[in-house]
């Protein structure tokens, strides 16, 4: 039989009529010094039935601890410093056989019975949770695929219509050209000043005017809504910095800067609001010109076709004419001869307009199906998980109340603390990358000790990690983030949320979305194993 | 810290008149003549205390100042002089003031338990205008010289103390304020002083008090914490390396304090001690007014012969009360400090939990926040006993209560740390609430328990974490009764026996009020100002707190409280341990704690301790894993964090800091034995935890200033902690040629006095063990120290040429059973002659101790190791043990040192038990 503390696939070791220690061979002792409460072996392997090694460092050990054999449940080992403590320590040693020596005492009957049936009746609630969780995983994997599919689908089927569209305003562009072109060897295009077209030149000029007032006032407009959105910005951080202060800190500055911020609050009650009518009035002003400039502008057929020499001659000359022309006017221009021509931008004909309007639709068309494809490429080379399988769950928000707030977040979007006595709410990041961690509650490394059955009661968590940043700014601390840690369930849920320190939260998030990392992770290893394991 | 926040001498009148008084009398030199003279005709002694009247001569009037001089059986005497007119009531007080008349007379009342033994037969003698009072041990005498009033203090025929040498006595007597608005007597700090938005009405007007006490030949003091300071004082006039300000007296909340200064920190005890080559002796300013202290040394020569030595001369100033003065002659340390405890009272023996490691953060902010710190300690196998709670538990900074939403179920939290023995400190501060849905809010109004403003009549509203809050008054008998009250299980819903309390902000700190605490102005229970009791408004509320939680579980089921302090005066070592307050994350502070820390111990208050990693701020791994192993060796060890900080509990460090940690925070547990013994001779002699070098070797002149190694009570571990970056090795100063101080992990032997080099990279802590002592320790850990009650002990004897021998002190560490006799006090000594190791009973009674015994006889030595071995011991394999009637062999296993180690010897399992007389014969 095995000496107390070692489980029977190690009492080989301590086999003999000597024991040696299991890492420092050259140091044996009588078999009477096995478990006799005195460590003599450096690894401590003399005492895995007392504590008088629980001194040594982690990095020493030779044992995993004392042996409990907890018939009728699972065995397990429990750190050598917690033998006979006085401490039932139930949760590693249901049969109580760590308390052997009754210190002060104590007496741990053994409870192995009630709480093995305990543990398999959580196990196989656990199993059929994982169970419907494996499932709903295996749904959102496939929801996945289809997604994907879906996507690059439509991937090809826009890049053909851009394909088309291309084409079409490439199309488009040349009959431009060529309505530009007739434009120009139009003869005597505007009438000089002076004569007969004053009322012209004067609707020209309003029109122009008329323009330039207008994007003035958009741009003022813009610049007055940007200005309203700092100083809403400002005010909220001073009200936050009102609210959040620490009087401690007994900070002259920010004293004095909340005194200053009351007496502004008390003062300049209404002079942010904006005026709906004024409003109004501003959009009708920018809105579709009433006036239709073109109608004024519209220059009837030249009065005398012998201005336009052009128009006589054929059409091969006519370009070398037209050419000739201009470059000989230019000249004249250049040495002060002649005076420039009238400048007359905007005043187009209709054919042009049209033709530019044609190719205008047809580009934004084209933006348009380059946009979506540039977004499906993006999404299409987002990760998304093992198996893209958090795709279907984008945009999906779950929250839950947790003491005066609502704390919600979205998958791939962003997280939010809600107050729940009024309507303020904050940003507590955005989602930014999906970590795989080793998950913190698998005991047994680096010496590291189970938290035991009393604490297994929730589902372990995945070790997938959501990370969520560049939330609102803390006073006096860093920009909120997020860690969303997932664990295995059948449905989406929150199942707590904890400040772990100022400003950096941890939700707690269970998803069917993990429950296959478990099955993929446990390479041959059974379910029912992994969860046995687990317990 | 922001300067402007808190006054300088110059900016707190008192200070700049009898500053300048100073000045005036220096530079007057011997042509100024102190106007205090003593009334010979008035002199009288009877039983040990003379009476007489001192006159202050100021031309048109003789104002009396009656003197009362006690002397006692051990040497102590005791000076007090007071107001004749203030005594009667014979003056007018300004703005219909409600204020007493009286100069405040009843800080003994709070501060001494003792004092009492008035040297009967003392015998006196006037002549030459010389009055010589010859008291208490042989050799003592006082001579009072009548004009101008001084006093020498004596010593087979040599002064220790002279009071009024430099005529720097002020007694600041009542007068009326000048009609006249441009009267002569225009000083402008008489009437009011107004500073930081705050101006105090002075109804009194001036009234300071104010003595020079110079320590002839003595070059050293040390004490009158809490500064951030060395340990042996700096003077405060001016010069390369000096203080430009006095150190000063006058608790307050100061935020982000710095280090290496005189400034006023939380707690106040006016005790200083002067130290010279064979001779020490204290004095005691009992005043609980704010106080400013002026320390210069001059420079003498005794005799061309002689070395040069200073004389340390000092300057007390506080703004009211009486004028009370307390010499201890000393002549050693032991002495001095019994003579202080017998009058203050000794540290209380703490409960043992509280002296093993503490958890603290602003804030855990759940119950599931807790459970899942406490679940992780377990994990990582890294031991601790208390973890705490600060202000964010409670339902809206409303003490008594919970946050309904985050700690829903706090009994079942209790519940779960009980099962491993583990207790919940929970923050508790005097300000209540101003909140018209508070109970205990309301009660204290109505009950008129809160400090009044300074009508008198309407009680006094300021700021603190609550917002607007009132103060409790706990000089007020009936506001501590109603205080008691509120602990009761039914009232304290949710708290449990292993909940206990931490009273913080005690000052009290009030964030919108002068020097963040009260106007001075405030009226206290019997009408005494603020002003007269401020240094006292901490002790009184964590006195109050003390007696509510002494008797929680009924009548006859007492148990020792633990109650952390801010705020302190002398006296509270009887019921609080303190910390250092809001510290930082910074090497400096690391550096700055052991100083502060040492002050306490020597000052009667060695239940004291530094936030290990610093309150504000984020250590580094190196500094947290540094202050750890630093903390090992604080007399109260808590990790607290600022609620900005990043988390840093000691199993997030990451390797290898996590096992370094979880070395140090181990070394503590196993030293748990040596704490508590120390603690024990503390808690009835007053003798310091940790011992400054000057404390052991009082001959040794050149380790009067040394303040960063020390003695762990009376077991000769001398520790020296890392308190820098980058440190792979350090300087230890040994102090004795003839003793060899082996390293405490690999018996490394230092032999010949000097400054020697220890190793010390990260890993380890540079720890030396003196030769000649014995250390019990406990060497296997557990979850918490409850734990380890029943665990077996590990002696470990280190060898001198004359023997070895060391001291145990045990108790249930929790009731007073150990006031009826339910102790073991276990001497062990190791006589080289006979090579015999002895354990002997130091119980005096040991039939009160029976039960006791009864309950821990299973406890047993588990292991012996004799450091220190020659050669002979090589062969040796087993030893004979001897105990009651039997007599049986244990094994021993020889271990050569090597590389300049000490060659050791462990006794395996020799089975002896703890509360048995044996002995070893290693022969």
């Amino acid at each position: 039989t095995a000496p107390r503390g070692v489980s029977p696939e190690d009492a080989r070791l301590y086999a003999g009529s000597a024991f040696t220690c299991l890492t420092h061979p050259s140091i044996t002792i009588p078999t009477s010094q096995v478990n006799d409460d005195f460590c003599d072996c450096p690894d401590g392997s003399d005492e895995p039935g007392t504590s008088a090694c629980a001194h040594l460092p982690h990095s020493a050990l030779a044992i995993r601890g004392f042996h409990c054999r907890n018939e009728q449940h699972t065995p397990a080992f429990l750190p050598l410093s917690r033998v006979n403590d006085g401490v039932c320590d139930y949760e590693i040693c249901c049969d109580g056989s760590d308390e052997y020596a009754h210190v002060g005492g104590v007496s741990c009957k053994n409870r192995c019975a009630e709480i093995g049936i305990a543990a398999r009746k959580l196990q196989a609630e656990r199993e059929r949770l994982r169970g419907d969780g494996v499932k709903g995983w295996a749904e959102l994997v496939k929801k996945a695929q289809i997604m994907r599919k879906e996507a690059e689908d439509e991937v090809k089927t826009t890049e053909v219509k851009i394909e088309g569209i291309e084409g079409k305003v490439k199309g488009l562009e040349r009959e431009l050209r060529d309505a530009e072109e007739k434009e120009r060897r139009r003869v005597v295009r505007a009438p000089k000043e002076g004569e007969g077209g004053k009322v012209g030149v004067l609707v020209g000029t309003a029109k122009e005017r008329s323009e330039e007032l207008r994007a003035g006032l958009e741009k003022v407009r813009e610049e007055r809504d940007a200005a309203l959105e700092r100083l809403k910005k400002a005010e909220g951080i001073l009200a936050a910095l009102k609210e959040g202060y620490n009087p401690n800190f007994n900070d002259e500055g920010v004293k004095t800067a909340v005194r200053a911020w009351e007496e502004y609050l008390a003062q300049e009650e209404t002079s942010t609001k904006l005026n709906d009518a004024e409003e109004r009035d501003l959009d009708d002003l920018l809105g579709e010109d009433p006036v239709d400039w073109d109608e004024f502008l519209e220059v009837d057929e030249p009065q005398s076709d012998l201005y336009n020499i052009e128009a006589y001659l054929p059409e091969s000359i006519k370009v070398w004419v037209h050419d000739k022309l201009h470059d000989f006017r230019q000249i004249l221009v250049e040495n002060g001869i002649l005076a420039p021509a009238p400048d007359t931008p905007g005043i187009e004909s209709k054919a042009v307009n049209a033709a530019r309007a044609a190719l205008k639709t047809a580009e934004s068309e084209e933006r348009n199906n380059r946009a979506r494809l540039t977004a499906l490429n993006d999404d299409l080379n987002t990760a998304y998980g093992h198996n893209d399988v958090f795709r279907p769950l984008k945009g999906e928000c779950i929250d839950a109340d947790v003491g005066e707030y609502k704390y919600e977040f979205c998958f791939h979007g962003k997280a939010h603390q809600k107050s729940l006595k009024d309507s303020s709410s904050t940003s507590l990041g955005s989602f930014a990358r999906i970590e795989y961690t080793t998950p913190e509650d698998v005991g047994g490394q680096h010496g590291l000790f189970d938290a035991g059955w009393e604490e297994a009661h929730e589902e372990g968590l995945s070790g997938v990690v959501l990370k969520y940043d560049n939330g609102q700014q803390c006073w006096n601390g860093p920009k909120r983030s997020v860690n969303v840690e997932l664990y295995c369930s059948a449905v989406n849920e929150l199942r707590s949320v904890r400040e772990e320190e100022k400003c950096v939260y941890r939700f707690e998030v269970g998803t069917p979305a993990v429950c296959g990392d478990r099955v993929e992770d446990a390479k041959g290893e059974s379910m029912e194993e992994r969860v046995r394991d687990e317990l | 810290v922001k300067h402007g926040d808190f006054k300088t001498c110059a900016q707190s009148g008192f200070c700049k008149r009898n500053r300048a008084l100073a000045d005036q009398a220096t530079a007057a030199g011997a042509s100024r003549t102190s106007p205090y003279e003593l009334d010979a005709n008035t002199v009288a002694l009877k039983d040990g205390v003379l009476t007489a009247t001192i006159l202050k001569n100021i031309g048109e009037e003789n104002v009396e100042l009656p003197l009362v001089f006690s002397f006692l059986d051990n040497g102590v005497a005791r000076v007090t002089i007071d107001e004749a007119k203030r005594m009667t009531g014979q003056i007018e007080l300004r703005h219909g003031s409600t204020a007493k008349k009286e100069r405040y007379n009843e800080a003994a009342k709070w501060a001494l338990v003792g004092g009492e033994n008035f040297h009967k037969d003392a015998i006196i003698k006037t002549e030459d205008g010389v009055t010589s009072v010859a008291y208490g041990p042989a050799g003592y005498q006082v001579k009072i010289t009548h004009k101008p009033f001084s006093v020498k203090f004596l010593k087979d025929g040599e002064a220790h103390v002279v009071l009024n040498e430099r005529s720097f006595m002020n007694i600041e007597h009542w007068r009326p304020k000048p009609e006249d608005s441009d009267g002569n007597k225009g000083d402008d700090t008489w009437w009011e002083e107004a500073f930081g938005g705050n101006t105090d009405s002075k109804p009194r007007g001036p009234e300071s008090v104010a003595m020079d006490i110079t320590f002839p030949g003595y070059d050293h003091v040390y004490g009158i914490p809490e500064h951030a300071s060395s340990l042996s004082l700096k003077e405060t006039r001016g010069g390369e390396g000096n203080y430009n300000e006095p150190y000063r007296l006058y608790n307050a909340d100061v935020f982000e304090y710095e280090i290496d200064s005189p400034m006023t920190l939380y707690g106040s005890i006016p005790f200083m001690q002067a130290q010279k080559k064979g001779s020490t002796v204290g004095v005691f300013w009992l005043n609980a007014a704010e106080t400013w202290i002026d320390i210069v040394k001059q420079k003498t020569n005794v005799n061309a012969l002689s070395p040069e030595r200073a004389t340390t001369q000092t300057h007390w100033m506080s703004e009211s009360g009486l004028l009370d003065i307390f010499v201890l002659p000393g002549p050693n340390s032991s002495w001095l400090y019994k003579q202080y405890g017998d009058l203050t009272g000794f540290t209380a023996l703490p409960a043992a939990f509280s002296i093993a490691y503490h958890q603290c953060r602003w804030n855990y902010v759940s119950q599931d926040d807790v459970k899942d710190v406490d679940r992780k300690f377990d994990k990582f196998d890294i031991p601790y006993d208390v973890i705490w709670l600060d202000i964010e538990y409670t339902d809206s900074k409303k003490y008594f209560t919970w946050d309904p939403l985050t700690f829903k179920d706090p009994e079942t939290m209790l519940k779960t740390l009980d099962k491993r023995e583990r207790k919940l400190v929970a923050i508790i501060d005097p300000h209540i609430k101003n909140d018209k849905n508070y109970a205990i809010g309301n009660e204290l109004v109505n009950k008129g328990f809160g400090v009044m403003d300074k009508t008198g009549k309407k009680i006094y509203e300021g700021w603190c974490w609550p917002g607007s809050s009132h103060w409790i008054d706990c000089f007020n008998p009936a506001a501590r009764a109603w205080w008691k009250s509120l602990f009761d299980f039914k009232k304290f819903v949710g708290s449990m026996p292993n909940t206990w309390i931490w009273n913080d902000m005690n000052e009290p700190s009030v964030f919108n009020g002068p020097e963040t605490t009260m106007p001075k102005d405030n009226i206290h229970y019997d009408n005494w100002e603020h002003r007269d009791v401020h240094n006292l408004n901490g002790m009184t509320f964590h006195n109050a707190t003390y007696e509510a939680l002494k008797t929680r579980l009924g009548p006859g089921k007492e148990r020792r409280p633990f109650v952390l302090t801010r705020s302190y005066f002398a006296g509270s070592q009887r019921t609080a341990a303190m910390w250092t307050g809001d510290n930082q994350a910074d090497w400096s502070h690391l550096a700055q704690a052991f100083p502060m820390l040492l002050a306490q111990g020597i000052a009667g208050m060695p239940f004291a301790g530094a936030d290990v990693g610093g309150f504000f701020g984020n250590p580094s791994k190196e500094l947290l894993t540094r202050w750890y192993q630093a903390g090992a060796f604080y007399p109260f060890f808590r990790g607290h964090a600022h609620i900005d900080a990043k988390r840093r509990e000691p199993y997030l460090a990451g390797e290898p800091y996590v096992s370094i940690i979880r070395d140090a925070i181990r070394l503590r547990y196993s030293l748990l034995p040596t704490w508590y013994t120390a603690f024990h001779r503390a808690s009835w002699e007053g003798m310091p935890i940790l011992r400054p070098h000057f404390v052991m070797f009082p001959d040794d002149e050149a380790g009067f200033a040394i303040d960063d190694q020390f003695y762990l009570g009376d077991t000769g571990i001398l520790v020296k902690p890392i308190v820098s970056e980058g440190v792979t090795e350090t300087s230890v100063y040994v102090p004795e040629e003839n003793m060899v101080y082996y390293d405490y992990f690999d018996y490394t032997m230092y032999n010949g006095k000097g400054i020697r080099s220890v190793p010390a990279p990260l890993g380890s802590i540079p720890m030396l063990m003196r030769s000649g002592h014995i250390i019990p320790r406990k060497d296997r850990p557990r979850r918490s120290s409850g734990l380890m009650r029943y665990d077996p002990y590990t002696l470990v004897v280190a060898l001198a040429p004359g023997g070895a021998g060391g001291v145990l002190y045990v108790d249930d560490g929790e009731t007073y059973d150990n006031k009826d006799g339910a102790f073991i006090h276990r001497s062990f000594i190791y006589n080289p002659g006979d090579k015999t190791l002895r354990s002997g009973n130091l119980h005096p009674e040991p039939a009160k101790a029976a039960k006791y015994v009864k309950e821990m006889r299973d406890v047993r030595v588990e292991r012996v190791i004799l450091v220190g071995v020659t050669d002979e011991w090589k062969d040796k394999k087993t030893v004979e043990v001897k105990q009651g009637s039997k007599t049986w062999d244990a094994e021993v296993k020889f271990v050569e040192g090597k590389e300049g180690r000490a060659s050791h010897v462990i006794v395996r399992n020799p089975r002896v038990a703890i509360v048995k007389d044996w002995t070893i014969n290693f022969a």
